[in-house]
């Protein structure tokens, strides 16, 4: 499948860079801006392909860097993108949302991720396995469709999106593969 | 992670998105860096209390702030409580008086000097950089203690932690070697002067530059981030090796059996297809010749075979003797699950390969095994009076790692490694046997098991309590202590075969004496 290459991961330079920037923001909350700005787009963007409008997807982002700029002090650099611990504190916040106020979270699908899909479980494409696929996306559970999501409508790598969900990349490979089964044997007894 | 369950889910399909302009009109950095500093001043709490003072943002600010403490990726308050028992409770050598020795180094506080250790590393330590516990001056002449730790052994009878808890996610440090300072006048314990940090120099036998340095806090009993190491080539004219036995000085290289494939011999109610391949990239098939591949799932259909695909490729995967065979034409592609079968004629013939290569992987082992403890018998002839120098000599310290330390103590030189959860329900199966057998015999009693993963230099450690976490995939060495201070090998563990309900035997072998046992996992991490 083709992946569009990710803003997310950095050399082990930029890494090192972004330390600095992170001690200097630990030292001084005014130099959270570089930090703020680098990153704001791609939360904003990974909480709004969850939520309905932008204007929640705006709100939550804001509580997002509000709750890393108060714990930054104890923001621990263990050689991640500062944008990992971001990503685990947008999911954090976009499930307290939705739990909190029983409404229905966003699963935001692209049609060529869903073409990708049938490639990648060996099917050949056709409309009709489209639409069956499509709907076999609803049967999956939280952890399989949110692994889906990054994957397949993301198009983040495999050590990305095991990252976001604090899971070994190899898990997240097996996971993949598990769920692309379990969609092929969905598709294969409809017909 | 927040618990997900009952969160209801709507599809939505090819949504349109803000462009980078739009998202950017809705950046508010500055009602952040407000919320930010009246969480700091604690308004935000007393204005959510006032009933909807603050409007909008600032609301949800202080929900977060009431709420954070829930969440995973704030750090639990470090106890600032200091007690004997909690110093005590973070270092705990599992062999008292095994543990990797000091060595004392005389120096002049005034001058301050260099101190080169046995491995290599050297110590620079700066004038006038030391003071009492109670904040006085020294005596110009103090012992330096210094040790490392540089192998899952050293590691393993060290007692200290490699578990590392950063925001809330836990992880297990890999190590690139470890170091140990204290300072004493006469009995006393010294402590470094603020602004006089000494330079450590560390001998490594790992140049990889992911690793970080963090410092213990027996305290909080948790690893304090440093920041990097500079590594740089060793280059230096290090000591003879006074070898332990190394593949490269004449040990027979052992074949690895992992490389193996059993024959199978094809179905002729199934069809079976040849597939061009290089023998390179297929070790575990270099030894046959014919190979067909056989479908293994319904993907495959006989009338592929009349396409002509422009791409063709084989791929191993992760379980032994299965293959994926990719096929791609234009923008169509297939995968199938394949396992190499043989026709009848040559069926025959590579099972006598097999079964030879198997006889030989045998017998170089038992020759490897044999010539090693010959060697190690050599080296060690007195294992009670086991020389550890020996032992460091012979490892192979390509680089240098520097960094500089502002307290005494120990500073690890890490990266950190995600939990392992790759088989939980073997591992969880695993921990039943083990403790089936604790039950059978009561002779035997643990607390601690012990597991080394060839390759990691690291020592996993569980209580009986905890779910074992492994990797089932690499060669691991699964130990235990008795309360009688011996040490018992549990055998190296065939996954495959470990069944729910089955009565495995699984029963710890204890070692004949600490020292072999120790040689044992020595060896096994080299």
């Amino acid at each position: 499948m083709n992946e569009t290459l990710s803003t997310y991961h950095f050399s082990k330079e930029r890494i090192s860079k972004e330390e600095d920037l992170i001690r200097d923001a630990k030292k001084d909350s005014s130099k959270f801006d570089i930090l703020y700005n680098n990153y704001y787009e791609q939360i904003f963007l990974f909480v709004l392909k969850r939520v309905e409008t932008e204007d929640i997807a705006a709100d939550i982002t804001s509580q997002v860097f509000l709750k890393a700029l108060t714990n930054i002090s104890k923001y621990k650099e263990i050689g991640l993108p500062f944008g990992s611990w971001l990503y685990r504190i947008a999911r954090n916040e976009i499930y307290d949302l939705f739990l909190k106020n029983k409404i229905e979270m966003v699963v935001s699908i692209e049609s060529k991720g869903i073409w990708n899909m049938i490639t990648e479980i060996g099917e050949e494409k056709n409309e009709e396995d489209y639409t069956k696929l499509h709907a076999a996306l609803g049967t999956l559970d939280d952890d399989e469709m949110e692994l889906i999501e990054l994957r397949f409508f993301e198009k983040r790598p495999f050590k990305e999106a095991a990252e976001i969900l604090e899971i070994t990349e190899n898990n997240a490979k097996v996971k993949t593969y598990r769920i692309l089964d379990k969609l092929k044997k969905l598709l294969q007894n409809e017909r | 992670m927040k618990d997900k369950t009952n969160v209801k889910r709507k599809l939505l399909t090819d949504r349109n998105f803000p462009n980078s302009e739009k998202i950017s009109q809705r950046k508010d950095l500055n009602n952040i860096q407000k919320n930010h500093a009246m969480i700091k001043k604690g308004l935000l709490k007393k204005a959510l209390a006032w009933g909807g003072a603050i409007a909008g943002t600032a609301i949800i600010a202080a929900a977060i702030y009431l709420n954070g403490i829930t969440n995973p990726v704030m750090e639990k308050p470090v106890e600032k409580k200091q007690t004997v028992e909690m110093k005590e409770a973070c270092i705990l050598p599992p062999l008292q008086g095994k543990e990797t020795p000091f060595s004392t180094f005389r120096i002049s506080v005034k001058t301050g000097g260099v101190i080169n250790y046995k491995t290599g590393s050297t110590l620079t330590i700066p004038a006038n950089a030391f003071l009492s516990s109670n904040g006085k001056p020294v005596s110009d002449s103090i012992d330096i203690k210094y040790r490392e730790y540089h192998n899952p052994c050293d590691i393993f009878l060290s007692g200290i932690p490699m578990k590392y808890d950063s925001a809330g996610t836990q992880y297990t440090f890999e190590s690139a070697g470890m170091i140990e300072i204290l300072a004493f006048d006469g009995n006393e314990k010294l402590k470094l002067k603020e602004q006089s940090p000494i330079e450590i120099t560390m001998a490594s036998t790992n140049d990889d530059t992911r690793f970080n340095i963090y410092r213990l806090d027996t305290i909080s009993k948790n690893w304090v981030y440093l920041g990097k190491d500079k590594v740089t080539s060793a280059n230096n004219n290090k000591t003879e090796k006074n070898s332990l036995p190394e593949n490269e000085k004449g040990a027979p290289k052992v074949v690895n059996e992992e490389e193996l494939i059993t024959p199978i011999a094809a179905d002729p109610k199934k069809f079976c297809f040849n597939i061009g391949y290089d023998k390179k990239d297929f070790p575990e098939l270099a030894a046959y010749d014919n190979v067909l591949f056989e479908g293994t799932d319904n993907n495959f259909k006989p009338s592929f075979y009349k396409i002509n695909w422009d791409k063709i490729s084989l791929l191993s995967t992760d379980i032994k003797g299965n293959f994926i065979v990719k096929l791609k034409k234009a923008d169509t592609s297939i995968s199938v699950n394949a396992k190499p079968v043989f026709n009848k004629g040559d069926y025959n013939s590579a099972l006598a390969k097999f079964e030879a290569r198997h006889k030989q992987v045998v017998e170089v082992r038992n020759r490897a095994e044999s010539e090693m403890e010959s060697k190690l018998k050599k080296i060690n002839k007195d294992l009670s009076n086991y020389n550890r120098r020996d032992f460091i000599a012979a490892s192979n310290f390509r680089v240098n790692r520097t960094f500089s330390i502002l307290v005494l103590g120990i500073t690890n030189c890490d990266n950190p490694m995600p939990q392992m959860i790759p088989a939980q329900t073997v591992a969880q199966q695993l921990v039943n046997l083990l403790k089936q057998e604790d039950r059978d015999d009561k002779q035997l009693q643990y607390s601690t098991i012990y597991i080394v993963e060839k390759g990691k230099n690291t020592v996993f450690r569980f209580s009986k309590n905890e779910p074992l976490l492994f990797n089932p995939k690499a060669q691991n060495l699964i130990w235990t202590i008795t309360n009688k201070n011996e040490i018992a090998f549990f055998p190296a563990i065939d996954y495959k075969k470990l069944s729910l309900g089955k009565q495995n035997k699984l029963r710890p072998v204890l070692a004949k004496n600490q020292e072999t046992a120790l040689v044992k996992i020595k060896t096994f991490s080299n």
